[in-house]
């Protein structure tokens, strides 16, 4: 058992193998070593969105480990962007929720629920216009008309396919 | 969110992690929608990694799935503006690419290599010593003295020729290549061509011009019957053609009035005699053109349709070619008995008649085609042969008649000429001789047969055939006279009305030796002794051994190998030779006061000899009449009319 404490100073006593699925939690519990009672500090991320990755890591710690290396698995799974059934329900939650779980997984270097997340956003993009884009997600256009221009030309190649 | 979206606020890690889920169409989207998201979606490492995802099935797919049908074509890739950079060399050279002071240095150096290297292959080239700049340092004409000009022009000349010498040379030792193809090539030009040379350098384009230029008039003829030329030429054969059926129809009529006018004759003289050969013959002239030339009128008079002319226009010519054959077997036969039937002879001219209707049967079914129809609307007409084209065939198939029959002829004459000859003079005119022979027959068919060569010898194509007709019924109408009138010649003879003096009688004793009788109708040839008046009267006998008494029989034996050395009773002008059987004892002959009958004619010889008696050599007739003679009165009639009848024959 670790004991983690957020960036709003709660504490989360957490399984080792469930804290173990966040390879930065990882290599720190192995520099610690067997020292039970010292906390570990996770400056970055709110109790709210800690909860809800440590959800996650409960369901998926059974999970196999993917290989770091292993670029021919990761080639094969980045090029799907399906996400299993648990996980879309997991990830149905407002667009804030959705980037702080990104940022935690990005910050706690949790890859499944970073893939997960990046799969759900890029999801969202697909199939929409720049201007649907914009409004989802609240982008202000700061484009001037001769540039839109210009990189409409330059995207030429893109298109027509 | 305050002004700021949360997705930009995302790492650039992140954001790229979820571009790396995008194919071009979101990231081109994306770029679009803000600098920083622009920036991040053109970024070269996530490119490269999605090309390294994408392309491989990508490529697969567009090149090779349903058998490379997707595959673009060039033209395709360049209005997709895939395929692009082809204006760079271009473009390169219009500065367009310079993007530094030593870029434009390089591309001036290198312009300034290649004019350098320009300049000095020109010069090395310009500075070589050539043959052309010997011949320059030879004076021109104008400016040399009058005393070089010959020699200057001569030695201009003399380079010249060799400079053309080498060239051909070379050409020809290297690409094997004749001096044609170097006249056609560089030599052309170096001198006027006209069509002597052309001649000289293919000798037979002449004849191929001519070729091409005969297709093509050919052409013309077929396609313009409009034109006058073609239009008279029509008219002419439709007129010829015209005229032939006329002569077919003509010449039938005439040999059905000939047979009814013979009718009496051929029943006395034919049917009533017996089987010989010039018998069979004789009914073959007669009675197979009488039959076969209704079919060949109906074919050749009436008109057929194209289809079936390609079937009939043999048959007439297959059936018509038996009509001369039946006149050649005629006169065949006749030739035989003239030259005392011999045996060699009658194989050669068997040969050569074999030979001839061999050759007609060759020509009738391998070098004949049906003529064309010459009356619009070309669609039926009659079923005339022709030749085939460039093959003079059909000019051959009267010809090897014509042949035989002229052979036989001059041989016939030239026997009755020695026989004249040979016998005496003295006796009856040529005229008679000729008569007595047939031998005007001969002539006759000859001349038919020779009109109609000589038509097909003539310049004009048309009228060859027209006197076929006359070849090939008026020489069976003549063989069937000559038959006829022989046989009746020999039927009067033998029935002698005047006795102008009595001959010694011989009557047959049983020891075998001959009678001898001769006996003259003829008033107006006196004898003064019985063999001498015989002589006189058939100058070619010669002086018949029988004066002397001697037995005939070994004459009669004598005389049939050699010629002339007949003997016994002459009737008229006809001489019988007598002999008897080996147990005859009968009476051959009657003495003036009473007539010799002959009962019968019984075509035996003696036993050594051939049984076929009758045979007429030099207008002899030798009979070996054995059987029995009856005395009559002075009456002047044969009743046995079996006698008569073979008097008469050939």
């Amino acid at each position: 058992m670790v004991i983690i404490r957020t960036a709003d100073k709660e504490k989360f006593t957490v399984d080792r193998d469930v804290a173990e699925c966040s390879v930065l939690l990882k290599n720190l519990l192995e520099d610690v070593g067997e020292n039970e009672e010292e906390e570990i500090p996770v400056q970055n991320i709110n109790s709210s969105v800690f909860r809800k990755v440590l959800e996650w890591c409960e369901h998926h710690k059974n999970d196999p480990r993917p290989a770091s290396d292993d670029s021919a698995a990761e080639e094969s799974r980045r090029r799907t962007t399906d996400i299993s059934e648990w996980d879309q329900k997991f990830i149905a939650v407002d667009q804030e929720m959705l980037f702080e779980i990104i940022l935690a997984a990005n910050y706690l270097d949790i890859k499944p629920l970073l893939d997960v997340g990046c799969k759900t956003v890029a999801n969202m993009i697909k199939g929409k216009t720049p201007e649907e884009i914009r409004k989802l997600f609240n982008i202000t256009n700061d484009f001037t008309p001769e540039e839109e221009a210009q990189i409409r030309r330059e995207n030429e190649w893109a298109e027509d396919r | 969110m305050e002004g700021e979206s949360r997705l930009e606020t995302l790492p650039p890690e992140v954001i790229l992690h979820i571009l790396s889920y995008l194919d071009l169409p979101e990231l081109d989207t994306l770029s679009r929608i803000s600098p920083v998201l622009k920036e991040l979606a053109q970024d070269p490492v996530l490119h490269r990694r999605r090309i390294l995802i994408v392309a491989p099935s990508r490529v697969q797919h567009a090149l090779f799935a349903y058998g490379g049908a997707l595959r673009p074509t060039v033209p395709d890739l360049v209005v997709r503006n895939v395929l692009r950079g082809l204006g760079i060399e271009r473009r390169y050279r219009m500065g367009l690419y310079f993007n530094s002071r030593e870029s434009v240095k390089q591309y001036e150096t290198s312009r300034g290599l290649q004019l350098l290297h320009v300049r000095h292959v020109l010069a090395a080239h310009l500075q070589r010593k050539s043959r052309q700049a010997l011949t320059r340092m030879i004076p021109d004409a104008e400016v040399c003295s009058p005393r070089l000009l010959p020699a200057v022009r001569s030695l201009k000349w003399s380079i010249r020729k060799d400079a053309l010498a080498r060239m051909v040379r070379e050409r020809e030792s290297n690409g094997g290549s004749k001096p044609t193809t170097w006249f056609e090539g560089r030599g052309h030009g170096l001198w006027k061509e006209n069509e002597r040379i052309r001649l000289a350098i293919c000798p037979g384009v002449g004849k191929i011009v001519r070729f091409f230029e005969g297709i093509g008039k050919n052409e013309e003829d077929m396609a313009d019957v409009t034109d006058p030329a073609v239009a008279a030429a029509l008219t002419e054969a439709q007129h010829f053609i015209f005229v032939t059926q006329i002569y077919f129809c003509c010449m039938y009529a005439v040999f059905v009035w000939d047979w009814l006018v013979s009718l009496p004759r051929e029943y006395k003289f034919i049917w009533k005699s017996g089987w010989t050969a010039a018998k069979m013959s004789y009914l073959f002239c007669r009675y197979w053109v009488l039959l076969v030339m209704p079919y060949i009128l109906f074919i050749y008079v009436t008109n057929h349709s194209w289809e079936d002319c390609q079937k009939l226009y043999r048959s007439p010519v297959a059936l018509a070619m038996w009509n001369q054959a039946g006149a050649e077997v005629v006169l065949l036969i006749r030739t035989y008995a003239f030259f005392n039937r011999n045996k060699y002879l009658l194989v050669v001219l068997c040969a050569s008649l074999a030979g001839v209707l061999a050759y007609q049967l060759f020509v009738d079914i391998n070098e004949m085609l049906p003529l064309e129809f010459v009356t619009p609307p070309f669609d039926e007409g009659p079923c005339l042969p022709k030749s085939k084209p460039h093959s003079a065939h059909i000019l051959g198939f009267f010809m090897a008649s014509l042949a035989f029959d002229a052979t036989v002829t001059s041989m016939t004459l030239w026997k009755a000429f020695r026989l004249r000859r040979t016998c005496g003079a003295a006796a009856s005119p040529l005229i008679q001789t000729f008569l007595r022979e047939g031998i005007f027959y001969f002539v006759f068919i000859s001349i038919a047969n020779l009109i109609n060569g000589i038509f097909y010898l003539q310049p004009k194509a048309v009228m060859s055939a027209i006197n076929i007709p006359l070849s090939i019924m008026f020489s069976d109408l003549l063989a069937c006279r000559m038959i006829l009138d022989l046989r009746q010649r020999g039927y009067e003879i033998s029935q002698p009305t005047v006795f102008t003096h009595t001959l010694p009688l011989h009557t047959q004793t049983t020891d075998g030796t001959e009678v001898t009788s001769t006996m003259r109708s003829d008033p107006s040839s006196l004898h003064k002794g019985p063999f001498s008046a015989t002589q006189n009267s058939l100058p070619y006998l010669p002086a018949p051994d029988s004066q002397r008494g001697q037995g005939v029989k070994g004459l009669v034996g004598n005389g049939r190998s050699a010629t002339g050395t007949a003997f016994t009773t002459t009737i008229d002008s006809a001489v019988f030779s007598q002999t008897q059987t080996s147990g005859g004892g009968e009476i051959r002959s009657q003495d003036g006061s009473s007539c010799l009958e002959l009962r019968s004619f019984t075509p035996h010889y003696d036993a050594e000899s051939e049984p076929e008696e009758k045979q007429e050599e030099g207008g002899l007739a030798r009979f070996s009449m054995v059987g029995t003679f009856q005395a009559r009165d002075n009456r002047g009639e044969t009743p046995g009319g079996r006698g008569g009848e073979k008097a008469g024959g050939v």
